[in-house]
């Protein structure tokens, strides 16, 4: 097959700085939704810090403290991304009851749990299940972070 | 996403930027030892973190990393006689050692100690292993040397390359925490490569192809592990480990040698990446150490002469469209390194990372980018020492294992992901 010619614009000679001026530069698709939900009390207090450094197009619920929580199916609709926050105060009811709704849902789960390692254990394995990406962390100022990498 | 001023952060690493004040901080790989091989050889030019520099080897076997250019009037002395202690240079014969001290100025009368008073920077290169490691930060917070696995073993049973890729070495260091992209990219290999083939985690890889993420903060950086679904009742985990600011290590497969990378900065639009592969109990073999050479694994082929990999963005990455078809690979292109430096080079020499869009997935990346934002603030605002300098950071290793669905693999890390002499790796 006849080779054709690289033409400065085309993609591997593109990679350069002069061309990357060129790319097009127009909105792509709407803010993702985001939802947060709290399972414990020490995660309230990490989603109510976050709160305020996020758009206010994300969503936060509170399981805290209520093990056969109802309100999960009304938080997850309409998400394309659901966050469950975590620490080592976690009760694995919660956990598993807000899990099985988001499975159902088949909207894309991320954990995040925060506390010191040995005591986050418990934590990390009721979520394990539960999640297709857990982060186990000692911040809880990964929460806005996290929120901002995601364009939440 | 990160805004623009993280982003400028983040990949920023001349003199006096923050980044380039972290990178400062860490012992970080030079040169191969191949390109200094003897005494008094011909000297090297050296481009690290946006700082030109000349690497010599002395008529005694010291290693030299000195500014590139003549003190004098700024000739490279990369054109130097490299003689009898010292590099001198063509021009006027200035001459300086390892140091960068000058020890010779033809020109003054004898006897004079102008010379004395004439030092060019310099930093320590020292080898361990095949790589000439170099320090180029403060003195006085000069770290011990690095203790990798892959460069304290003996040398039969580690080889180590290096290629130039022409992006920013964020980019680049992003694939290597990015577990997903294996499944795509990098899939053909799993059947195909000498060095990776026959292993039965590739099957877990192959047949679940919807895995699991987990992100874990470690002493010197994280662990990112992957999670598949295994025989019953049980998880495959393949587990890696990222040493702050730049190594990664890739889980073995079988008894194949184990492989991992640095992402050095060259400028703030091009990078090194050093690949080693290395076995912790065993010499390589003749047929694996040549397979290296040949380009195959995490290595590749070369423009004759240079470190330059003969696929790159001057010929569209030698891209194979019928292979593509066919599903010789899944993109078209040869060979795991270059697989990942086509797609890391079309992303632009510094992807502007205000654009992006990531998904759960990538919260490896996430993680790291917060991590080093943390450290860089940390060391600017409060001298703080960032992790991955104290040499126990470096003593780790990735593995891959099976274990029962209730136990998580950080209840093991402390036994199989610890570098320990004479021990073989974990793997599957």
């Amino acid at each position: 097959m006849a080779r054709r010619p690289v033409l400065a614009s085309s993609c591997a000679v593109a990679a350069t700085a002069a061309e990357a001026r060129f790319r097009i530069d127009r909105p792509i698709d709407e803010t993702r939704r985001t939802t947060v939900i709290a399972l414990d009390r020490g995660a309230e207090h990490i989603a109510a810090g976050a709160a305020p450094e996020v758009s206010e197009r994300v969503r936060f619920y509170n399981a805290a403290g209520d093990p056969g929580w109802g309100g999960a199916g009304a938080a997850v609709e309409g998400s394309d991304l659901v966050i469950l926050v975590a620490t080592p105060q976690l009760d694995r009811s919660t956990a598993a009851a807000v899990g099985r709704v988001c499975g159902r849902s088949r909207i894309p789960t991320f954990g995040l749990v925060v506390g010191r390692p040995l005591e986050r254990a418990g934590a990390v394995s009721a979520l394990r299940d539960q999640t297709a990406m857990l982060m186990a962390s000692e911040t809880p100022l990964d929460l806005a972070d996290i929120l901002s990498d995601l364009r939440a | 996403m990160l805004t623009h001023a993280n982003n400028e952060l983040l990949t920023r690493t001349g003199p006096g930027t923050p980044m380039g004040d972290l990178f400062r901080r860490y012992w970080i790989p030079a040169l191969l030892a191949e390109e200094l091989p003897e005494d008094d050889c011909p000297p090297v030019r050296v481009k690290l973190l946006s700082e030109r520099m000349i690497a010599f080897r002395d008529s005694d076997g010291r290693y030299g990393l000195i500014d590139e250019f003549c003190a004098h009037r700024g000739a490279s002395l990369w054109f130097g006689r490299n003689e009898e202690g010292g590099l001198r240079c063509a021009y006027h014969g200035f001459k300086f050692d390892v140091t960068g001290q000058c020890i010779e100025v033809p020109s003054e009368p004898e006897g004079s100690t102008f010379c004395t008073r004439v030092k060019l920077t310099a930093y320590p290169l020292v080898k361990i292993g095949e790589v000439l490691w170099t320090y180029m930060g403060p003195p006085e917070h000069q770290p011990p040397v690095p203790e990798y696995e892959f460069v304290t073993v003996p040398e039969e049973q580690s080889y180590t390359s290096k290629r130039w890729q022409e992006c920013n070495w964020l980019q680049a260091l992003e694939g290597g925490i990015d577990s997903s992209h294996v499944s795509f990219l990098h899939s053909s290999g799993l059947r195909d490569d000498p060095l990776f083939k026959g292993s039965k985690g590739n099957e877990y890889n192959l047949k679940d192809l919807r895995p699991h993420f987990e992100v874990v903060e470690n002493e010197g950086g994280l662990f990112v592990a992957a999670r598949r679904n295994a025989d019953d009742g049980h998880y495959y985990w393949r587990v890696t480990p990222w040493v702050m600011p730049t190594f990664t290590m890739v889980p073995p497969r079988a008894d194949h040698p184990v492989h991992g990378h640095f992402w050095i900065p060259i400028d703030d639009e091009n990078c090194w990446v050093f690949t080693f592969d290395y076995h912790p109990t065993r010499a390589l073999t003749a047929a694996e150490r040549q397979a290296m050479i040949d380009g195959h694994g995490v290595h590749c082929e070369y423009v004759p002469g240079t470190y330059r990999p003969l696929a790159n963005k001057d010929n569209d990455y030698l891209m194979d469209r019928e292979g593509q078809k066919r599903g010789d690979s899944f993109s078209g292109v040869k060979g795991i390194a270059i697989q990942d430096a086509s797609v890391q080079e079309s992303m632009g020499p510094i992807v502007d990372r205000t654009k992006e869009r990531l998904v759960a997935t990538d919260a490896g990346i996430m993680k790291a980018r917060h991590m080093l934002r943390n450290a860089v603030l940390a060391l600017r605002d409060g001298g703080a020492v960032p992790p991955g300098v104290d040499p126990a950071h470096h003593r780790v290793r990735s593995f891959a294992i099976v274990l029962p669905r209730e136990q998580p693999f950080t209840e093991v890390t402390d036994e199989v992901a610890v570098a320990r002499p004479g021990v073989a790796h974990v793997s599957v």
